[in-house]
């Protein structure tokens, strides 16, 4: 598939009802995303049940549309309450809330809203250009490259995960065994279902992923709302709601610029995500900003920065979903889940089975920056009362809308079972210090890389110098070794300095 | 649970005991095809020995560590473990009760359950009654009547 294809299938992807659905996606994006502790990924994973009626495109523009939503709608409780909505805001919370201090909340939020419309379009576009070219090379690697390529991505999570590296190696072989649960895909024979027939096909993907993500992230603040009981939201005060003007963003494009090219690069990377992105974003921004020392006053650029990274983290991390099978972050994960749930099989095969996936995507996150705009604009007032829902209303939606999103599968009461087991063990596993996003991530890519493996043996009879003649696969496993190399060295260093 | 490394120590004799689980259950699984050197088996008992191996790294590197941070107590009490099964036991609870009460009322009840155990005063009834009601209709609404959801009935409805 040809770029010019892909801008193809994503005008014909293009018509009012997936203008609608994507309305609808990023006002529900950035109401989630707006929720603290609601992250993108979680956010998506509540709607995800939504999406089993819709067309397989509508679906994937509202999911896509979700995410990019999220991430913008979590700055808003960064900027007003000093607490992000998600991770990746974090940095947005530092300059965001210190404008908002210095009386001038609508232009923070104003900044962050035209950044992350920037990151996400201007993402968008480089993003097609980049899928393109991926395409092309996707269809030109073997099995063994495609298990090189599987196991980078693998190792970029674990270089990243904080602290202990046997955890984090542990995290991803725990992931890869749940996703070896049910049948074989070569003698058909069923593996490790402990007699169960539902596990006939394997762990169920949604309830499992929405398990271990929501897990990590929402059983901690019940349990902290169950022991402090605390029933006031915090308190917002009368706010300015001056808009950001044209010029003043315009003001800020050379961070914006800068900081796009840095969440497209991070984004792409599987397992970085949004979250690092900010932060290498907000460090840059620092740098080349003309107000560089003023970061941390609220400054137009110190939100600009992560806000417009982040955004554009969104387009690239589908990039390698849509190309290889694998998800740049873990709400990518959840649109893997998703492609899936409809019949879908992401890979390299899958422009050419299903180009209107790729288009609807891309469609989706286009679309949804023009949206965002205007429902973020408009409706700024309700967005903001949103932080102020009581935690414990909050935290109990939520909980049922994760039990009755895995009865919705259709999949009966066993769905919920898996998601009640996979957020035990997500949380236990995040308390123990392990990563259960890294699990996630094993999980998802479990078949991707035993199939190959498997595949790549098969082919050269049992020789191991299947992946040491290839030349990609040599580079990957290069790759993936200097990867773990470096994460071990990172951490003996942060070791010794603490 | 008091000092951090044994909260490692625990991890690794029990991930210890998955890993041996799986690397048995994994040579029960039938031979190779004679054209496929790995075998449905192949792969999962690599992934055993690695686990087994990384478990008993962290194990023995707990059990030896003698260090002031090894040494200090865990960040989470017994008092979160405790909650961590009540919500757990909850969820079970929940799930039990959709299958015989059926999904609206079992919703209502862990609804109104939930939001006392998070806080709110069971004196206030409005403050809990009716937002445990309106999620448990509103939910109804939306999956069963509008995405034709297979909602379980239960006794009753």
């Amino acid at each position: 598939m040809t770029t010019m294809q892909l801008w193809g299938e994503i005008f014909s992807a293009f018509s009012i009802q997936s203008v609608l659905w994507v309305f609808a996606g990023v006002a529900w994006g950035i109401f989630g995303g707006a929720l603290p502790g609601v992250t993108a990924s979680l956010a998506m994973s509540l709607i995800l049940p939504f999406t089993i009626a819709l067309e397989p495109v509508q679906a994937f523009m509202l999911l896509a549309a979700v995410y990019v939503g999220a991430e913008y709608g979590g700055s808003i409780p960064a900027i007003l309450v000093g607490v992000p909505g998600t991770p990746a805001n974090a940095p947005t919370a530092l300059d965001g809330r210190q404008m908002h201090l210095n009386g001038h909340s609508g232009k923070a939020l104003g900044y962050s809203l035209t950044g992350g419309c920037f990151g996400s379009f201007f993402g968008g576009i480089l993003g097609v250009f980049l899928l393109g070219l991926l395409v092309k090379i996707s269809l030109m690697l073997d099995a063994s490259a495609f298990f090189a390529l599987a196991l980078f991505g693998l190792s970029a999570v674990i270089s990243m995960s904080k602290g202990n590296m046997a955890k984090g190696f542990i995290s991803i072989i725990l992931g890869i065994m749940l996703g070896s649960i049910g049948a074989d895909n070569f003698t058909g024979m069923p593996r490790f279902t402990m007699g169960m027939i539902q596990l006939g096909d394997g762990v169920s993907d949604v309830p499992a992923v929405v398990g271990f993500v929501a897990a990590a992230e929402l059983f901690g603040q019940i349990i902290q709302q169950i022991q402090e009981k605390k029933l006031v939201s915090p308190m917002l005060g009368k706010l300015d709601y001056t808009f950001v003007t044209i010029k003043e963003f315009l003001a800020t494009i050379k961070t914006a610029i800068v900081s796009m090219i840095m969440g497209i690069v991070v984004g792409v990377m599987p397992g970085a995500g949004p979250t690092i992105a900010s932060f290498i974003a907000y460090n840059e921004g620092r740098r080349i900003s003309k107000d560089g020392d003023k970061f941390g006053t609220g400054v137009p650029d110190a939100i600009i920065a992560p806000e417009v990274a982040n955004n554009a983290c969104v387009p690239a991390a589908v990039v390698p979903l849509l190309s290889f099978g694998i998800p740049g972050s873990t709400s990518a994960a959840i649109m893997l889940g998703a492609m899936v749930m409809h019949g879908m099989r992401p890979g390299p095969l899958l422009a050419q089975n299903n180009p209107e996936a790729l288009g609807a995507v891309f469609l989706g996150i286009l679309l949804a920056c023009p949206c965002l705009l205007i429902v973020g604009r408009l409706f700024l007032k309700p967005w903001v009362k949103v932080t102020a829902i009581p935690p414990h209303y909050l935290n109990t939606i939520i909980l049922c809308l994760l039990v009755v999103g895995s009865l919705a599968l259709n999949e009966g009461i066993f769905a919920v079972g898996i998601l009640i087991v996979c957020s035990f063990l997500g949380y236990l596993m995040k308390l123990a210090g392990f990563n259960p996003v890294a699990t996630v991530l094993g999980f998802v890519l479990a078949q991707l890389v035993e199939d190959n493996l498997r595949r790549a043996m098969l082919l050269s009879k049992g020789s191991l110098m299947t992946f040491v003649v290839h030349p990609i696969t040599l580079v990957l496993l290069l790759l993936t070794a200097a990867s773990v190399v470096f994460g071990l060295m990172k951490g003996k260093k942060a070791k010794q300095q603490a | 649970m008091k000092k951090k490394k044994y909260v490692d120590i625990i991890s690794g004799i029990l991930l210890i005991a998955l890993g041996s689980i799986y690397f048995y259950s994994a040579t029960t699984l039938p031979e190779a095809l004679t054209t496929e050197p790995l075998g449905p088996a192949g792969f999962p008992q690599f992934l055993a020995v690695v686990l087994i191996a990384l478990s008993l790294w962290i194990l023995v590197k707990a059990i030896l560590d003698k260090s002031e941070e090894a040494n200090s107590a865990t960040k989470f009490t017994p008092r979160d473990i405790r909650c961590l099964l009540l919500v757990i036991g909850m969820m079970v609870l929940y799930v039990a009760g959709i299958q015989l009460l059926g999904y609206t009322v079992s919703t209502f009840l862990f609804a109104a359950v939930c939001f006392c155990l998070m806080g709110a005063s069971w004196r206030k009834p409005t403050g809990v009654l009716i937002p445990s009601a309106v999620i448990a209709v509103v939910c109804y609404l939306l999956f069963k009547v509008l995405f034709n959801a297979d909602l379980p009935r239960g006794l009753l409805i």
